[in-house]
């Protein structure tokens, strides 16, 4: 082990073991994803509002039939800013898991594959950013650039890759050297038509997938965080961080308003998490017969 | 190099064709941690005729699966040659390269770690078409399917996964694999040894099958004496990445004339019944590649060892008419015979 | 002796990526899009006055120059001044440093001292109903945005009881035992979420190593199982767990910057945050790397640790 071993995973920890949750939060996660899939898909529909028009004769309000959740400092319907604050914090830390994953999956393989000098250079910069805050290297990198979602998403996608790229490395040292890969060469297969995207990569790519639920509640955190800080989403846009960076402004008059768009965060980091293990778990070879 | 140790063919006053493949002081070594190197094939020197089957028999990390792996260029060959009907492969150009490969093919050790488990038993079956791109698109297919059908297996089984086959089947399909490219060699590793008898009865006799419809050349790689003695025509016995003997079937299963031979045979009474041996049992543990013995690398578990065996490395010699055994005291034990006698 | 060589190949490895990170914080500000002088001094800025920043930053120099003389100066304490205040970065840093470390320490017993026991439980009756909630309940724990955990704890314990103090508080310097109070709701808000984490991965390790056969042998000659739980299997979990303390460091440093911002504290995190909004980049740069170099310093400690505790690894 290496200091630099011990960074690893930051965002998983050093082992996943195999997490019983009972069947009530497991289907609960479920349905938590697909209701806020189908906000996602369909904001347009179902926002009672405009998200971004104002009503400065109805502002900080409280709960009403008319505005369930209440209004924001500007008169704003926090229902529709909250729906459509869904769909932007939603594609947001997808668009950073895939940046991870579009960099992580190519990466790892090579490092995993090739290793020698290109597992060496690889591994010595994932440690090199490893060894950052990731919300620190983040923030640094979207405060250089200049604040704006896409930049920040950006940013939190490189910073969660080299979880992939170690995950990766890791799954491709082990599949490079099973049998049926030798048999592939045996008849000639090499390099990445024949042999990586066929072969390998169909049998490594697994605990990817389980990695990309846990990714993605992260990514949703980050970007509530970097909102909050105004590095993300600029307004007027809504999102889940801009909304409750907004509320926390005026929490003494709204103290409530906070709770909507954090509970929001909690509920669907917390499903990703428990959908993460309950993949894992199915996944695991030692819990299903040959 | 004196007359009494050269290779059988040159000794057999060269009326033989070039084999179809022929190792030449193959060495393999592996970097093993620091500057550690694991001799695993140690200056082997082998040849397999065509239309043969030639038996390699040795115990478990005798060197026999990497003596394959380097055939197929799938093992790190640090020095030596490998010769393909008399022509060195190294010097091949790219179409010699494509034949050589189409021409040699392995049926590996584990049937089911062999598959792919994510591909279905028929894409696997026609990736060696696809890969060397032989035929139409279309024809491959049909390949396949008429390979899978040579080796028992139904069109059903080949729309299924590995997981959801029996080992007979998976072998049954890595053979199939193995055969549609048309191979000139093929070279089949334990691939017996994961089943139990009944299955292997079944897949032996399919290979000899296979042997005449496909005219196949077969190198056949066991720990287990009784299956290639069944099987083989000729036999090269290996310890410790050498080989130590190497002799037709009925010779060395006769008259064998290495104490190494000997003891794997006294341990397979069946095989020989002839004569009344008694059970030579091998103590101790085969010694590690990393640190082999000086000297004749069996000595430390040979019955017969003296000092000398301890300083002086023997060579392959022809202990009997086209048989030869590495072991300086073969005359001493099993008498003065063979060419030797000849030249008194 | 033993100590010298362990020390010094945890270097060995700590070294070079400390190197690549300075490489990544010093490449970051090459990002600046546009041209950093003009970046630096506003749009308004006179000729000369480029001129001048151009040459103080050395830009026109090569940029392994550029790099060299950056590194060299970092080395000595010298991160260059705050283009706003003129002040010295590192002068800025060390003055908010002590917070962030304070802040990040609390966090951090918080953290174990909730998620060790609850980890060790979980695991001791594992796969049973308490086992379920304790994990799913940290699960939970490990949703929830800290910094938004710390603006529930300022509703329930600073507006509400009034027990400690809410957000905006005064510095270290000033005032250290308020300060102090003031660190207690944040150090709950981040402790809370990595005790969340600790407890998840305690559990993890604990199982591995209930399930070993030196458990096993206790357990056939009688030994109280509270013994063998909290003294054996937890001693041979301490590999683990140096890792999970290092992964933490990490992880609220991380944290503490957006928890700050929530309670007004003048540490790192304000500091960056502020110099975000005011395009501050020495002082980003500055902060990027010193948060760097403080969890390249945890992890090599760790892993000196760990090769000490390790009697395989020489
Ligand atoms: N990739 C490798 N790296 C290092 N050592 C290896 C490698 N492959 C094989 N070896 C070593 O080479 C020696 C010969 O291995 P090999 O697999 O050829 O033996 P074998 O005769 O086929 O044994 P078995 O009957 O168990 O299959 C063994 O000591 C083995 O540990
Ligand atoms: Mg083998």
């Amino acid at each position: 082990m290496t200091a630099i071993i011990v960074a690893a995973d930051s965002f998983v920890g050093p082992s996943r073991e195999r997490f019983s949750s009972g069947r009530a939060p497991v289907v609960a996660s479920y349905v938590i994803l697909a209701i806020v899939l189908a906000v996602v898909v369909s904001a347009d529909l179902i926002a009672p509002y405009d998200p971004n028009k104002q009503d400065l004769d109805a502002i900080l309000l409280g709960p009403s039939a008319a505005h369930p959740f209440g209004t924001d400092d500007l008169g704003r319907d926090l229902v529709s800013r909250m729906i459509y604050g869904t769909r932007v914090s939603v594609l947001a830390a997808g668009q950073a898991v895939a940046i991870a994953v579009l960099i992580g999956v190519p990466l790892g393989l090579a490092a995993g594959y090739v290793g020698k000098a290109a597992d060496l250079v690889i591994m010595r910069v994932v440690d090199a950013v490893m060894s950052f805050p990731a919300i620190v290297l983040a923030i640094g990198i979207t405060a250089t650039l200049g604040p704006d979602i896409t930049t920040a998403m950006t940013a939190v996608g490189v910073v969660m890759a080299p979880t992939i790229i170690r995950l990766m490395r890791a799954q491709t040292m082990s599949v490079k050297g099973a049998t049926f890969v030798e048999a592939a060469r045996s008849f000639g297969a090499r390099g990445v038509r024949r042999l990586i995207l066929p072969h390998i990569l169909p049998n490594v790519i697994q605990p990817v997938l389980v990695q990309i639920a846990i990714l993605m509640g992260f990514a949703l955190i980050a970007e509530a965080s970097l909102s909050f800080l105004q590095l993300g989403v600029q307004p007027p846009t809504a999102s889940w961080g801009s909304v409750l960076s907004r509320a926390y402004t005026f929490f003494d008059q709204t103290p409530m308003q906070i709770f909507i768009p954090g509970i929001a965060i909690a509920l669907t980091v917390f499903a990703l998490n428990i959908i993460g293990d309950d993949v894992q778990r199915r996944l695991d070879p030692k819990r299903k017969g040959r | 190099m004196s007359a009494l140790q050269k290779g059988p063919d040159e000794a057999a006053g060269g009326e033989r064709r070039a084999p179809l493949l022929e190792l030449r002081q193959v060495s393999v070594r592996y970097p093993v941690g620091g500057r550690r190197r694991l001799t695993a094939v140690d200056a082997v020197d082998l040849r397999v005729h065509e239309g043969e089957t030639l038996g390699i028999i040795g115990e478990s990390g005798s060197g026999k699966s990497t003596i394959a792996r380097a055939v197929l260029g799938l093992a790190p060959v640090s020095s030596g040659k490998l010769l393909w009907q008399g022509e060195d492969v190294s010097g091949f150009d790219r179409a010699q390269r494509r034949e050589f490969v189409q021409a040699v093919q392995m049926v590996f050790q584990d049937p089911h770690s062999a598959l792919d488990p994510r591909r279905t038993i028929a894409q696997s079956v026609r990736e060696p078409l696809d890969v060397m791109r032989r035929g139409v698109r279309g024809s491959r297919q049909e390949v396949a399917m008429q390979a899978l059908a040579d080796v028992g297996l139904t069109a059903e089984i080949a729309g299924r996964y590995p997981h959801q086959l029996s080992g007979g089947q998976k072998q049954r399909a890595n053979i199939a694999r193995a055969l549609v490219t048309r191979p000139r060699l093929l070279i089949c590793d334990e691939s017996v040894a994961a089943l139990d008898v009944a299955l292997q009865a079944e897949i032996l006799n399919l290979l000899q099958d296979l042997k005449v419809n496909y005219q196949l050349t077969i190198m056949f790689i066991s720990h287990d004496l009784s299956v290639v003695a069944h099987l083989a025509d000729r036999m090269n016995v290996v310890y410790l990445g050498q080989v130590v003997e190497d002799a037709t079937t009925t010779s060395m299963v006769d008259q064998p004339r290495h104490p190494y031979s000997e003891a794997l045979l006294s341990a397979q009474p069946h095989v020989n019944l002839h004569e009344e041996t008694n059970r030579i049992v091998l103590t101790g543990d085969i010694p590690s590649p990393l640190d082999p013995p000086p000297g004749c690398r069996f000595h430390t578990r040979c019955q017969h060892a003296i000092d000398r065996c301890a300083t002086t490395t023997p060579e392959l010699t022809e202990a009997l008419p086209d048989h030869w055994a590495a072991c300086l005291r073969t005359e001493e034990l099993y008498g003065l015979t063979g060419r030797a006698k000849e030249l008194i | 002796m033993r100590v010298l060589r362990v020390v010094g190949t945890s270097l060995l490895t700590a070294v070079p990526t400390l190197i690549l990170a300075t490489f990544i914080v010093f490449f970051m500000q090459r990002l600046i899009p546009g041209d950093p002088a003009v970046a630096l001094a506003g749009e308004y800025a006179t000729p000369e006055r480029l001129a001048e920043i151009r040459a103080d930053l050395g830009l026109d120099q090569p940029m392994l120059v550029q790099y060299w003389d950056w590194i060299r100066n970092a080395f000595t304490g010298n991160l260059g001044a705050s283009f706003l205040s003129g002040q010295p970065v590192t002068e800025q840093i060390l003055s908010r440093l002590p917070l962030t470390l304070l802040l990040t320490l609390f966090a951090l017993i918080v953290a174990v001292v909730i998620g060790l026991p609850t980890g060790v439980w979980a695991a001791q009756n594992a796969e049973s109903r308490l086992d379920r909630f304790l994990t799913t309940s940290a699960t939970l724990g490990l949703a929830m945005p800290n910094f938004w955990l710390g603006m529930m704890l300022i509703i329930v314990f600073s507006m509400g009881l009034g027990l400690f103090p809410g957000p905006g508080g005064p510095s270290l310097q000033d005032d250290p035992a308020e300060a102090l109070r003031g660190l207690v709701l944040p150090a709950m808000a981040l402790g809370l979420v990595g005790g969340a984490e600790i407890c998840r991965q305690v559990r993890s390790a604990m199982i591995e190593n209930l399930g070993a056969d030196y458990v096993r042998t206790h357990r056939a000659k009688a030994l109280p199982e509270s013994r063998i739980v909290w003294l054996h299997a937890l001693k041979n979990s301490s590999l683990p767990f140096a890792t999970i303390i290092g992964l933490q460091v990490s992880r609220l440093i991380g944290s503490a910057v957006v928890v700050e911002a929530v309670f007004g504290l003048p540490g790192l995190g304000s500091l960056v945050v502020d110099a975000t909004n005011q395009r501050d980049y020495a002082v980003i740069q500055g902060v990027v790397l010193v948060a760097a170099v403080v969890v390249l310093f945890t992890n090599t400690l760790v892993d000196i640790s760990y090769r000490l505790l390790d009697p395989r690894i020489s």
